[in-house]
């Protein structure tokens, strides 16, 4: 072994230790201090970003501004496009060349997504048709950006090269700080069939009439940021980590059939050479209609709209400020519906829905109100909400992705074959409106919050499943409704306790269980931040003043962490160790409770106490019950000549030195002790010890309730910080009034507490779930299930039901 | 192409439509996974299978698998469906010895659906071996979870792309 393998192997051993990497280290033992200050492993702050968690002076973020014409060549699936757009370097840095977001190539035959896709069936080989389709359709049309010339502002021809889904185009002479570039492209590309494809963007066909929706997104040469903490974001878009854009304004053409409804990410330019003079009496009716839902095109308008067809085209213009991306839908089958949202501290806001007629009824029910709904929430807990419109448009079966102002929905009813009659479950109800008020919300973050995406996904999907859990359970309570009572916290006790997982601070692309790491687990702990650790009203000040900070500028997870301390007053670098940097889980248990009443010190009454404890706890021997039961006499009854001082006094009768004693003791007392042990004899209060043990490894607050001897109860909650000295085991002294029964432990699943059954005393029989259904509390039963499973195998092969009850296709009449 | 390097095509059936669902890789709001545990309960001698997994997902699978426009799984008989369903595809054994499990029911909790399954033995596994591919063959980004836990130490598999069964030894 050289030297060279020798210092390789040192380098290799010292990466390797976790421990190693700490400047700050106990060395001898194993402790670990829960609550290190983070200071040494957030980035230094500096003039950009500040230790306070704020935009610091000289922070800068690059602007991306666009003028685009783009056609739908709706035979053939193609977009033809061109635009222009204006880069302005806000950076100190002169750049030599920009990188621009070509994500349409995540479609390209030769991309790195599809190249490192893997076959999805376990251990067999086996082929689906819709997996045969997709390698038919590679072999027929190809996708991807179809890049037709590069240029700058003067038409001079500009160098590029591509490498997957990046572009860079070269600058000569580069573009100095505060200067800005102009670079003209011209591109098409083939729209892919999303129902093949997937993938957040491009057509669906409706077989059984012929026609179709466009909801077109990363249709363009979008910016990359340069930011910085990163410079150039180079991670290629592999299908997991979203998008990290530019901020800039939009001016956008599209020309598509003549009867096509467009709707996209901005404002209208030119109602007037698109839109009928209903559909424009409607909409400014709208904008005044803010109890309900009305339509600008009526589904019997849709309905007949979509069986003409024409060759005739016109163009939509939009334009959108401040926004950093634009995405667009358009179709003859569009069922338009509108209605206003107040907002108190800010402007109106056009709450829009476009949807097939295949949407309905649980669109016009559902999809626009559940919009409103989620600008009222989500503005309480950020800022109004600043652009003028918010979209959801009717997409793919279980979709749900989200642009500025516009969103792409999934989930219709379905239709009856024989009968025609629409029915829907209540989960797809629910989660029609689950994933409106999420992907809606998404508009608070990351599109004006501008988070990257493509490094923490936690920060857009996790910020904003939090808020959607707020908005969901103010929605209805118990949303999804009828199905039993939903807690993030209970829900999320299985992952947070399985031991293969990456913490919460984990690149996008690395995350093992995606949802759970990224969404669920984010969202359980702000709900604990919230509701148990900071309380709602540091919480929700804190909260919003991090999205006042950071609205319309890119911040970083230290960001927020540093400003929820800052604006809270709360030292949480604990909280964010704990639940974001490692995989620890909460498990507190309550080892034991221990009584005591206050000593009197006056040898008449604590003898007379102890006199009884011995009565209670050592009775008669046996022998002496059954002498005396018989009627047997003792000596001494026989012969009370015999007694002396012990026999008329035990052990427990004071001397008249203890006696003198205790007087001493009370003489001796100096005035605040004197007064203070005269009130506790006078309260005389039971005082308890509790130990308490950390087993799950994430500190926790200690949410307790007391009941009392006289059933009352009382709450009390420990600041997690009573484990800052010893974070495995400690035990606390309470002093009560009255006597206490029993004790609970997150008596209300406020902590994500993973095990309950070691959080009472004296110990409960806490069943799990599968104990209680086993027992019939549930409502459940073995034997039906068997029943309906021995039926199911008789009649093998048979189609399920539908729902049991047809939901009539009852639609809201349309407001004229 | 064979080991031996001579060339053998063999006869690949397609799955007929629906059977394996290619879904969008997009799915920006919900996690494409089912979470199990697997825990031995000393005071019912029973082996505890717990599943847990979006109530949507389980509708979509069964669909896909009955070929039903649309799958109501609130309806107990649908339930049943799935369960003959997991009872395929979540596989236990003990040494090579199959754990045959029992269904017990299912309720729902929120969006998610619980399914429950139980095994008397007479004691915990020892050479555990589980087999998970529910919904793995329906949705292409599936990865389930399964926490199992015999005595006080939790041991975590994950089940995705080509997975075959896994064991979980060493906990008592």
């Amino acid at each position: 072994m050289n030297r060279f393998w020798l210092a390789a192997l040192a380098a290799v051993l010292f990466a390797a230790s976790p421990a190693m990497a700490d400047a700050n280290r106990q060395t001898k033992g194993t402790w670990d201090d829960k609550f290190r200050q983070l200071e040494v492993d957030l980035p230094t702050p500096n003039t950009y970003r500040t230790a306070s968690g704020a935009p610091g002076e000289a922070y800068w973020q690059q602007q991306a501004d666009y003028v685009i014409a783009a056609t739908l060549d709706e035979t053939a699936k193609r977009i033809t496009a061109s635009g222009t757009i204006t880069y302005r370097n806000n950076s100190p840095h002169p750049l030599n060349y920009v990188w621009l977001q070509l994500d349409q190539n995540i479609f390209a035959q030769n991309s790195a997504s599809r190249l490192t896709q893997t076959t999805a069936a376990p251990g067999t080989d086996t082929l689906g048709i819709a997996s045969l389709r997709q390698l038919q359709s590679y072999a027929q049309t190809s996708h991807g950006f179809e890049i037709q010339s590069v240029s700058d502002g003067s038409g001079r021809k500009l160098a590029y090269t591509i490498n997957d889904t990046m572009m860079r185009i070269d600058l000569p002479g580069g573009v100095q700080p505060k200067q800005s570039v102009t670079l003209k492209i011209s591109w098409a590309f083939n729209i892919v069939d999303n129902g093949l494809f997937g993938g957040r963007t491009g057509y669906e066909y409706f077989r059984e009439n012929d026609t179709y929706t466009f909801f077109q997104a990363q249709w363009f040469p979008r910016l990359v940021a340069y930011t910085d903490y990163t410079g150039w974001q180079h991670k290629q878009f592999l299908g997991n980590g979203e998008f990290t854009l530019e901020f800039g304004n939009y001016d956008v053409s599209i020309t598509v059939p003549s009867d096509h409804i467009l709707t996209a990410t901005g404002v209208l330019q030119n109602p007037n050479d698109v839109l009928t003079p209903a559909q424009r009496d409607r909409l400014a009716q709208a904008r005044k209609t803010y109890d309900k839902p009305m339509y600008i095109v009526t589904p019997d308008e849709a309905l007949a709209n979509e069986k003409e067809g024409v060759s005739t085209s016109r163009t939509w213009r939009w334009k959108a400020t401040n926004v950093r991306d634009f995405a667009w839908a358009s179709s003859r089958k569009f069922i338009w519906d509108a209605m206003a949202v107040d907002q108190p501290a800010g402007e109106d806001v056009l709450a829009q829905s476009f949807f097939p007629t295949e949407g309905d009824p649980l669109w016009s029910l559902y999809s626009t109100r559940a919009i409103a709904h989620t600008i009222d929430v989500y503005s309480e807990f950020s800022f109004p909400y600043p652009y003028p419109t918010a979209i959801s448009v009717n997409t793919w079966a279980g979709g749900g992705m989200e642009y500025p102002m516009i969103s792409f929905n999934g989930g219709r009813p379905v239709k009856d074959e024989k009968t025609g009659v629409k029915t829907y479950t209540r989960t797809a109800r629910d989660g029609l409106i689950g994933v409106v008020i999420h992907e809606v919300g998404h508009n608070y973050v990351p599109m004006i919050i501008n988070v990257d995406e493509r490094q923490w996904t936690w920060m857009d999907e996790g910020l904003n499943s939090f808020l959607d859990y707020m908005a969901k359970k103010r929605w209805d309570e118990n949303f999804p409704g009828r199905n039993g009572p939903s807690n993030i916290l209970d829900g999320m006790t299985t992952y947070m306790m399985s031991e293969d997982q990456v913490p919460i601070m984990t690149n996008s692309e690395s995350l093992k269980q995606f949802g759970n790491n990224a969404y669920g687990k984010p969202t359980a702990a702000l709900t604990v931040l919230r509701e148990t650790v900071m309380g709602r009203e540091l919480f929700d000040f804190a909260f919003k003043e991090f999205a006042r900070r950071w609205k319309f500028k890119r911040p970083t997870p230290a960001d927020f962490f540093r400003t929820m301390e800052d604006a809270s007053g709360i030292d949480l670098d604990w909280f964010w160790r704990g639940w974001f940097y490692t995989t620890d889980h909460v498990d507190i248990a309550l080892q034991d409770v221990r009584e005591y009443r206050l000593s009197t010190k006056d040898p008449d009454v604590e003898g007379e106490l102890q006199r009884q404890r011995r009565a209670d706890t050592s009775p008669p021997s046996v022998t002496v019950h059954e002498n005396r039961d018989a009627g047997i006499q003792t000596y001494m009854d026989k012969h009370p000549d015999a007694a002396d001082f012990y026999s008329a006094n035990d052990e427990f009768e004071p001397t008249n030195k203890d006696r003198n004693d205790y007087q001493s003791f009370v003489a001796g007392l100096k005035e605040p002790d004197r007064v203070a042990f005269e009130r506790a004899l006078r309260e005389n209060p039971y005082i308890y010890f509790m130990d308490f043990e950390n087993i799950g490894g994430l500190v926790s607050p200690l949410p307790l309730r007391f009941t009392f001897e006289d059933g009352s109860t009382k709450d009390i909650l420990i600041p997690a910080e009573i484990w800052r000295i010893n974070n495995q085991k400690v035990s606390k002294v309470f002093v009560e009034a009255k006597r206490v029964v029993s004790v609970d432990l997150d008596a209300r699943h406020q902590t994500a507490d993973g095990v309950m059954a070691n959080n009472s005393f004296p110990q409960q029989n806490v069943p799990n779930r599968l104990d209680l259904f086993r027992s019939g509390a549930a409502g459940g039963g073995r034997n039906q299930m068997a029943d309906a499973m021995v039926e199911l195998r008789a009649k093998a092969g048979q189609p399920a039901p539908g729902p049991a009850a047809p939901i009539a296709p009852t639609q809201p009449a349309p407001a004229q | 192409m064979s080991k031996a390097g001579g060339s053998m095509t063999r006869r690949l059936a397609l799955i007929a439509g629906g059977a394996l669902v290619l879904a969008p890789p997009a799915l920006a709001h919900r996690a494409q996974t089912v979470l199990s545990t697997v825990t031995w309960n000393a005071a019912s001698a029973t082996l505890d299978v717990m599943h847990r997994m979006h109530a949507h997902d389980a509708e979509l699978c069964l669909a896909a698998k009955t070929g039903a426009a649309q799958v109501d799984i609130t309806v107990l008989q649908n339930q049943a469906r799935l369960m003959l369903y997991i009872e395929e595809q979540f596989v236990l054994s003990d040494a090579g010895k199959a754990i045959k499990l029992s269904p017990l029911g299912a309720e729902f909790e929120g969006e998610a659906l619980l399914v429950y399954q139980d095994c008397k033995l007479p004691g915990p596994p020892r050479n555990l071996s589980i087999d998970n591919r529910i919904l793995r063959d329906v949705f292409e980004n599936q990865t389930n979870l399964v926490n199992v836990r015999l005595a006080e130490r939790t041991r975590t598999l994950l089940f995705s792309g080509k997975d075959g069964a896994k064991k979980a030894e060493g906990l008592l």
